[in-house]
């Protein structure tokens, strides 16, 4: 690919030749105002908003859809342009409803803000703004204003292009033109729920954040989605300890710069009502300081009355670092038998892959289970047949692929049962200590996706007071078995996690980034 | 007068207390050595109003050493000025010189304007001076009211303070608050002059000038009032502009430092005003420039309401002024305009900027410093209080306690203006 | 159009006294006539007799800030949160929640903690649909802390009773 070189605005910058100069400008960090142009998606040069002048061509050119060859010279500070742009905004706002204050956009708007920057500060019109559908229902996640819609048409090549289902359409021409579905579709896919990010208005909406907070309160973190193995990078939108929503973060390497809609509404959980947050210690609510007093106690008094008949089955919700330290305990404990139940989805040939939790693999890399079913159907057996007669249990996919009265059977089987889970279902009645878990946003770590990709995630919500991390809950059994006085951090696992000559040996933590870094091929 | 001990002036200030001066031959009875009597002047006290205190040594009632601490008022106000945006700040301005709210929210505003660049337009400067000077009456005859009722002066006080009320009520009638006006807006005022103000506030004024007449009567030739104010509380020019000394208190030692005829601004240039010099630097002179003050404040406002112009009182400018509301209902632009400029605070240039007006004690002054976003970067003011306070220690040495009343009286320190 | 530089007049020393002394009790004495016997004529006391007697305040008075309260009985706001984020010591606070109604937006929870507000009237200059304004009232004492925090249906007043306010509002940010 010859890289070119190009000047805008007295700059001289490379890309590959046939870039889009729009593209080349953006990644240069310049803000050249932009609607219908999409990096994943392809070129419609619909809106005219992305207009420069390039020398040697007398009208102005739109820059999304030139591309970029040796010795351009480009400007974007040109009086013709700021025309142009105040002329694009004009027209747009002419029929644009007055909706501001009612539409979940405001505070992200790209007409907003181009508005302010580029626009007019005086309306002009005279006219009465055409009238269209207003909170249209078109899918059972997505609403429709067709009165919002300035047709950049991003939405429809979206559904043409990414998620191949063409339900949106351009109907009508000119002046008449609208966004609307067909007769007998809805907007219904996995990833319906993108067309809302990517539209720059607010004309198509998610349900499930409609009319629930200005976007202004809440804060962003970078993290993964911990919904299935792909790791889609994501933000979540936080304030007053509540996630509001989820959002694509760009991931060329994973998901583009798309989610599935199912990751998406996979975020309530951390917040739920039913979800666990004190200790249970023989059925009871009881401190962390009993409960770990009595699990160790537990453990203690099983591994002398039954010698090694203890097994363990690894979640695959849990970060590497705490999967790392639990199987350190197990070791302690001697524990044998170690399984992971994962449950599972169908996957489709874009984002959703069919392990349905974000570091399956990366409990696979620690060599914590083994088998085409890691080893679950095996442990299932050992405690049915008695061999294995204490079970530590983490995570609720037990539950999920187990039919029940199998699981029954099981639980009542058990003379120990230690459970570490997301609610109190009372399926584990027979337990005698639960503790809860925490979720995927209340600390930092990496999860290792399908394809052996280390990913961070990022702390985005508190836990309660005194509340003990999984991390730090397996450190204090760790110790109180070992009798030593290990601390639980990501720096003093991960020296460890990656001197251990194991899979995680090639990777620093310090060097994951924001984007996450592949394991095998890492800086070998 | 006993040697000043030079141990004690260069004591580190964040020493809570000076040690007490050592014992001396006394001045009552030279047989006599005893150590100063130490005197809390403060900070709770009826007249320190605004919260400072004053640690007196004393022999007798010969003061030997007094050290003012101020700090009482401190509420952070530069600090929270950094967490909101440029619009937000101005209530908080309110709040420096209580007394004279509008000059503060003035103060800010032409800061930032002046950050931007922006002009406003004439009736917008004319509502500024006549909100202004409207201000400046109301603190001056609150610091002179207040200053005689320390002198057990108490009729003069209530005559003064009715006629604040008079003046408070035509700044509540511009902006529809009498202390905390919130008045001024970045490229504008809050609203237009409402209908018949100019008749409302002539019929006010006029009694008011009566009433000041009357307390000029009572005060300014007693015999009382003039023992326990002339000669008292004097500080040298030398001094006063060694400390930075700005406004009446600089003027009633002779240096005619007006910022307002210096440094024009606003309609300044267009009015007929006499700006009180004094002579002898006293706590008399001081009430007497105060006085006058008031009187050409008066004579300001009622010059305002005659010439002001018709026009609009708001700059049209997008990056920071609100857009009238009825056009926020209808039109789509200036709906827009609202919602970026309340969420995001404006379009700011990175720079720094200071601006200083004459307040009713002396410069006030903000040094704004932009970083390009809808929030000050840095806020920074510029006190007049503050260094008007400054002499005032040394000023009391080998004074009787009895002057400290009316000297940190006629200072005018606004506790607000001066702990920010 | 000048400022002159005057310098101040001070009274000249004098023996009589007791000359200034007379002229000041002259004063005090009519003021003392004044209001004892000014009744005779219809003067009015300056005093106002708080609380049987009212102030008048002028139409720009900024009281509490109340909800506009539409003849259906609901709020005009649609929670659009301009006011919570323009109010600089954030004592607004408001959950939007969706209508099946054509206005689809409406606050579920609109909160002023009156403890917080300090009736600057920044919330009602950034509303974009005269939802909210400032009232007249501005005795809101209670006895216990959570008495300060007023919630939507504590802030509603019906919009015939703003009426004068919402005038006064119309006349005060109209721009041509």
């Amino acid at each position: 690919m010859k890289i070119v070189k190009v000047t805008v605005d007295g700059r001289t910058l490379e890309a590959p030749e046939g870039t889009p100069l729009l593209q080349v400008m953006l990644d240069a960090g310049m803000d050249i105002p932009h609607y219908c142009y999409h990096p994943k998606l392809s070129i419609e040069g619909s809106c005219r908003f992305c207009q420069v002048r390039i020398e040697g061509i007398p009208k102005l050119q739109i820059s999304c859809n030139t591309p970029v060859r040796d010795g351009m010279v480009v400007k974007s500070d040109d009086p013709e342009v700021h025309l142009v742009r105040r002329g694009v905004v004009e027209l747009l706002l002419l029929n644009h409803p007055l909706d501001c204050p009612i539409c979940d956009k405001a505070g992200e708007c790209w007409l907003q803000n181009y508005a302010m920057r580029f626009g007019n500060r005086e309306g002009h019109t005279i006219d009465p703004r055409r009238k269209r559908g207003k909170r249209l229902d078109i899918g059972d996640r997505m609403l429709l204003d067709q009165e919002r819609c300035i047709l950049c048409r991003r939405c429809v090549r979206f559904c043409n292009e990414v998620s191949k289902t063409g339900e949106l359409h351009v109907f009508e021409l000119g002046e008449h033109s609208k966004l609307d579905i067909y007769d007998d579709q809805r907007l219904d896919n996995d990833y319906s729920m993108n067309t809302a990010d990517i539209c720059p208005v607010g004309a198509l909406e998610t349900k499930d954040f409609h009319h629930k907070i200005r976007v202004w309160f809440l804060q962003e973190t970078a993290t993964v989605c911990p919904t299935c193995a792909n790791g889609c990078n994501a933000m979540l939108s936080v304030y007053k300890n509540r996630i509001w929503r989820m959002t694509p973060r760009r991931n060329d390497e994973v998901n583009e710069t798309w989610l599935c809609d199912w990751g998406r509404l996979n975020i309530g959980y951390p917040t739920d009502s039913g979800r666990l947050r004190v200790p249970i210690v023989d059925g009871a609510a009881a401190t962390w300081n009993q409960a770990l007093d009595r699990a160790t106690q537990a453990l203690t008094d099983f591994t002398q009355q039954h010698g090694a008949a203890l097994g363990a089955v690894v979640s695959p919700h849990l970060t590497n670092e705490e999967n790392f330290r639990f199987g350190e305990l197990l070791k302690a404990l001697q524990v044998k038998q170690v399984a992971m139940a994962v449950q599972r989805w169908k996957p489709d040939d874009l984002l959703i892959k069919a392990e349905k939790a974000a570091n399956a693999r990366g409990v696979r890399e620690l060599k914590l289970v083994s088998g085409a079913d890691d080893g679950l159907e095996q442990l299932l057996g050992a405690i049915e047949s008695g061999a294995i007669k204490g079970l530590y249990l983490c995570g609720d996919d037990l539950l999920k692929v187990t039919p029940p009265d199998r699981l029954e059977g099981i639980f009542s089987k058990l003379e120990l049962l230690i459970v570490q889970s997301l609610t109190n279902d009372p399926r584990y009645a027979h337990a005698k200590v639960i503790f809860p878990t925490t979720t995927f946003a209340e600390k930092e770590g990496t999860f290792t996706n399908h394809a052996g990709r280390v990913q961070r995630i990022t702390k985005a919500l508190d836990t309660p007071a005194g509340w003990i991390g999984d991390g730090e809950l397996f450190t204090h059994l760790l110790n109180a078995v070992t009798a030593s006085g290990e601390t639980y951090s990501i720096a003093n696992v991960w020296d460890r996690m990656s001197s251990d000559g194991a899979a995680f040996a090639a990777v620093q933590f310090d060097n994951i980034g924001p984007h996450g870094v592949p394991l095998a091929a890492a800086g070998k | 007068m006993p040697d000043r001990n030079a141990k004690t002036l260069n004591d580190p200030i964040d020493s809570a207390m000076r040690p007490r001066a050592e014992a001396s031959p006394s001045q009552l009875d030279p047989g006599l050595d005893a150590p100063p009597m130490r005197l809390q002047f403060g900070p709770s006290h009826p007249a320190t109003h605004g919260t400072v205190r004053i640690v007196l040594d004393l022999d007798g009632e010969q003061i030997v050493d007094a050290d003012v601490q101020i700090g009482y008022l401190h509420r952070g106000f530069e600090k929270e000025c950094e967490t909101g945006y440029y619009y937000q700040n101005i209530p908080y301005t309110d709040r420096l010189n209580y007394s004279s709210a509008i000059l503060c929210n003035t103060a800010y505003c032409m800061t930032v304007e002046k950050l931007l660049g922006i002009t406003t337009p004439e009736r917008c400067d004319f509502i500024r001076v006549i909100g202004g000077e409207l201000s400046r009456m109301a603190d001056h005859m609150l610091c002179v009211g207040s200053s005689a009722m320390e002198l057990a002066a108490f009729t003069p006080f209530l005559y003064l303070l009715e006629a604040r009320e008079l003046v408070l009520d035509q700044i509540d009638a511009l902006c529809g608050a009498r202390i905390t006006t919130n008045a001024i807006r970045i490229g504008g005022v809050i609203s237009d002059l409402p209908a018949g103000f100019r008749e409302f506030a002539t019929a006010k004024l006029d009694r008011a000038a009566k009433l000041i007449d009357d307390a000029h009567k009572i005060l300014t030739d007693n015999i009382v009032f003039r023992r326990r104010m002339e000669g008292t509380g004097y500080i040298s020019p030398q001094d006063l502009i060694a400390h930075g000394v700005t406004g009446p208190m600089l003027r009633a030692g002779g240096v005619a430092l007006d910022l307002r005829r210096t440094q024009p601004y606003l309609v300044y240039p267009q009015l007929d005003f006499d700006i009180p010099i004094g002579e002898h630097s006293d706590n008399f002179d001081r009430y007497l420039v105060r006085l006058e003050e008031i009187r050409q404040s008066r004579r300001m406002v009622l010059q305002c309401l005659e010439k002001i112009p018709a026009g609009p009182v708001n700059v049209d400018d997008p990056r920071i002024r609100w857009p009238g509301k009825n056009h926020v209902f209808g039109r789509m632009e200036e709906l827009i305009d609202q919602f970026k400029l309340v969420t995001e605070g404006g379009l700011f240039p990175p720079g720094e900027v200071y601006f200083a007006l004459e307040a009713t004690n002396g410069e006030f002054g903000f040094y704004l410093v932009s970083d390009g976003t809808g929030k000050p970067y840095k806020c920074r003011l510029r006190s007049p209080s503050f260094s008007n306070l400054s002499p005032l220690g040394r000023a009391l040495i080998g004074r009787q306690l009895a002057d400290v009343v009316p000297s940190f009286g006629m200072t005018n320190m606004i506790g607000g203006e001066c702990d920010r | 159009m000048a400022a002159r530089v005057v310098k101040v007049v001070r009274p000249a020393p004098t023996t009589k006294q007791w000359l200034p002394i007379l002229i000041g009790l002259g004063v005090a004495s009519a003021h003392f006539f004044r209001n004892l016997f000014g009744f005779i004529r219809g003067r009015q006391d300056f005093t106002v007799n708080f609380p049987e007697q009212r102030f008048v305040q002028p139409p720009a008075m900024r009281g509490m800030p109340v909800l506009v309260q539409m003849a259906n009985g609901k709020e005009r706001c649609v929670a659009c949160g301009l006011c919570e984020w323009a109010c600089p010591t954030s004592c607004i606070t408001i959950f939007p929640a969706e209508t099946a109604a054509e206005v689809e937006r409406f606050p579920e929870v609109f909160d002023i903690d009156m403890a917080r507000c300090m009736f600057c009237g920044l919330c009602e200059e950034a509303c974009p649909e005269e939802a909210i304004v400032m009232s007249r009232q501005v005795e809101i004492s209670s006895y216990s802390r959570r008495g300060s925090l007023w919630r939507k249906q504590d802030l509603l007043v019906p919009e015939a009773e703003l009426k004068p306010r919402l005038d006064y509002l119309r006349a005060q940010y109209a721009r041509k």
